[in-house]
């Protein structure tokens, strides 16, 4: 049906019309050529989040007592809470729903430092006691020894597991420090591991210069006693973290004998709230993608259907002609349908192959900071779904095809007498 | 060749019923050079438009060259028109973005010859009009003689049995008038059935044969002995009144 004589014939007329089919095949190229461009950036923006959320549990929830702020039960308010090992005992055999339940502790206030010596070299790093569980939270790799084990929590051995930056300063970067000595507040510890997180993200200074001993070990030596600092939490994989922390929360407030709807006894961060606020943001930017990508392409249809049916009205005198040779009703129709083909497709491509090039040099372009090893944009190469691409094209040809059939069938329709009459 | 038999035809114009055709009878044999002449609105035109398988009569038959013109779907009207018809219009009808070897090619392109083979074609058929030079140009750098040229260069390329002319010299002066007439002598002469529209009374003398139409009715049909391409000064003898 579509040969090269036909095509010959399309060629022809787009070429002889060479204004509208420019206008024509532009509204058709820009609309593929945004829809891909956006999808790409969407795309681009999608995986440089989750790029740097790996390494995170993201569905981690952190819970820390503060101080009740009304009274109970002839207690008065103000009064400081802090966690036991009792409370970590009673969460895990009270509070289902918990994967991982592990209390911290740190040696200083949020984020401060202590020193760590090494023979004569000091440095200053976040001292923290942790129970093996940890490593659920934040998954790590070892690039010398291991992490903190039982035993060493039942032992209460007095071994540390340590930052890159740490075993940089105190030992050298090509020094296995597995067994040696390091003295925190002037009491020793033995290296047993250099650890390293799955992914560094934007805390990696942090991260590099953590120590880790075991919490048994640390309530110990540093005078805590029975304390925790605060938990870190993972729930069982289907429950969200904020309903098992009310559960948490109420066998907490029972045990410290605290107002049941004293919500601000005990603080708690939710990174699981915080990634499914950016999900959502996800699906938001998705649907608005879609949404303007849409009725982009729309617009370049009803443009085709336009031009087309202007076209149509202006060449009726044509069709009259071409009626009167002996172009049959059929062949008329085929030619405009292959016209519209032709627009579309082509421009259609065009606007697939310069969206992909587009993205290409975007991506060429920021390579140098999104591949970086701490590389901390929220943006990474843009992609595209090739088979989403191009039925996005397919689908716009047939709504063009349905569009345009409409005038079509009106110039199939013409007679020449009256076509012919005109002038 | 034809043989019109009762053929009627009305149009409905507002509130009035307008007869173009009226019960016309009407036989031409091959090779006649005929003309029809009457004034607008005498049915002429629908006359032609039925011969040449545009229009469709609302009664009467219609055979042309032993083929019966009746209940054909539109494609297989295309098809005999593209067989059996050539036209020539007025306004050339000539497709305005294509060259004029193009145009002349264009009815063998619905008769799915290969380009290359139509192309030549046309460039013979364009040589036969005196036209080779100008194969190229576009309609609009084409002079109105040189239009009416190319298009019966095109009316002529599929070989048809009728060559059917509408006021072909309408929008001509009178030296190219008498080109394109010679022309038609000319296929006239090889044995091509031609039948002209004119309301011209100096081109209708040229024709073997002469119909005047009024409000749809035949009113005179006559045939001329004098030879076809010496017509100067007997234009007003007719002959053989049948």
């Amino acid at each position: 049906m579509i040969d090269r004589e036909l095509w010959g014939e399309v060629w022809q007329v787009l070429k002889a019309n060479r204004l509208r089919t420019l206008l024509t095949a532009s509204g058709i190229f820009w609309g593929v050529f945004i829809l891909i461009v956006m999808l790409g950036f969407g795309n681009g923006i999608q995986s440089g989040v989750n790029k740097s959320m790996a390494g995170y549990a993201t569905n981690a929830l952190y819970m820390w007592g503060r101080a009740t702020t009304r009274p109970w039960q002839g207690l008065p308010p103000g009064r400081e809470l802090r966690l036991t090992n009792e409370d970590t005992a009673a969460l895990q055999s009270r509070v289902a729903g918990i994967d991982t339940l592990a209390p911290r502790l740190r040696l200083a206030r949020f984020r401060g430092r202590s020193d760590v010596v090494h023979g004569s070299k000091v440095t200053d790093a976040e001292i923290s006691g942790d129970t093996p569980a940890y490593q659920n939270v934040l998954p790590m790799t070892f690039r010398h020894g291991r992490f903190i084990n039982q035993l060493d929590i039942k032992q209460k051995r007095k071994v540390a597991v340590i930052g890159e930056r740490i075993h940089r300063d105190l030992f050298g970067d090509d020094v296995n420090p597995v067994g040696q000595q390091i003295q925190i507040r002037q009491i020793s510890f033995t290296v047993i591991g250099v650890f390293q997180p799955r992914r560094y993200g934007s805390n990696r200074e942090r991260m590099e210069s953590l120590v880790i001993t075991p919490l048994s070990t640390f309530q110990q030596v540093f005078s805590y006693g029975e304390e925790i600092g605060f938990y870190a939490m993972i729930p069982d994989t289907g429950l969200r973290s904020e309903s098992v922390a009310a559960e948490m929360r109420q066998v907490l407030m029972q045990r410290h004998r605290v107002d049941p709807t004293d919500y601000r006894a005990f603080g708690d961060w939710n990174s699981e709230t915080e990634f499914l606020r950016i999900e959502r943001l996800f699906v938001g930017i998705r649907a608005f993608i879609w949404t303007v990508g849409l009725a982009t392409l729309l617009a370049g249809v009803l443009g085709v259907s336009n031009i087309m049916m202007i076209a149509i009205r202006e060449r009726r005198r044509e069709f009259g002609i071409r009626k009167s040779i002996g172009a049959t009703p059929r062949s008329v129709l085929t030619m405009i349908l292959a016209e519209t083909t032709t627009l579309v497709g082509v421009s259609g491509l065009l606007g697939l192959f310069a969206g992909l090039l587009a993205l290409f040099v975007v991506d060429f372009l920021t390579r140098p900071i999104t591949k970086s090893v701490d590389a901390d944009v929220l943006f990474d190469t843009p992609t595209i779904d090739l088979k989403i691409a191009l039925a996005a094209i397919v689908a716009l040809g047939v709504a063009s095809l349905l569009a345009t059939l409409i005038p079509a069938r009106h110039a199939m329709k013409i007679d020449p007498v009256e076509a012919l009459r005109a002038e | 060749m034809i043989d019109l038999s009762g053929i009627s035809k009305s149009y409905q114009m507002g509130q009035h019923r307008v007869h173009a055709l009226r019960e016309i009878n009407l036989q031409i044999q091959p090779g006649e050079f005929v003309a029809i002449q009457g004034s607008s609105g005498s049915g002429k035109s629908t006359l032609l438009n039925v011969l040449g398988i545009l229009d469709t009569p609302d009664t009467g038959s219609y055979t042309l060259d032993g083929h019966a013109i009746e209940n054909l779907s539109t494609a297989d009207a295309a098809r005999y028109r593209n067989r059996f018809i050539g036209f020539v219009f007025q306004s050339f009808n000539l497709i305005h973005h294509k060259s004029a070897l193009d145009n002349v090619a264009l009815p063998l392109y619905y008769q799915r010859v290969a380009r290359k083979q139509r192309n030549l074609k046309a460039l013979e058929y364009l040589e036969h009009v005196g036209l080779k030079d100008r194969a190229d140009h576009k309609p609009s750098e084409l002079s109105g003689g040189q239009s009416q040229r190319v298009a019966i260069a095109r009316a002529l390329i599929t070989q048809p049995a009728l060559l059917l002319a509408d006021e072909p010299t309408g929008a001509l002066d009178t030296s190219t008038s008498e080109q394109i007439m010679n022309l038609f002598h000319e296929v006239n002469a090889q044995g091509m059935t031609v039948v002209l529209v004119t309301h011209e009374p100096d081109i209708a003398a040229q024709a073997h044969r002469s119909i005047v139409l009024r409000d749809g009715d035949i009113v005179s049909d006559r045939t001329r002995d004098a030879a076809r391409h010496n017509i100067s000064d007997h234009d007003s003898d007719p002959v053989n009144h049948s």
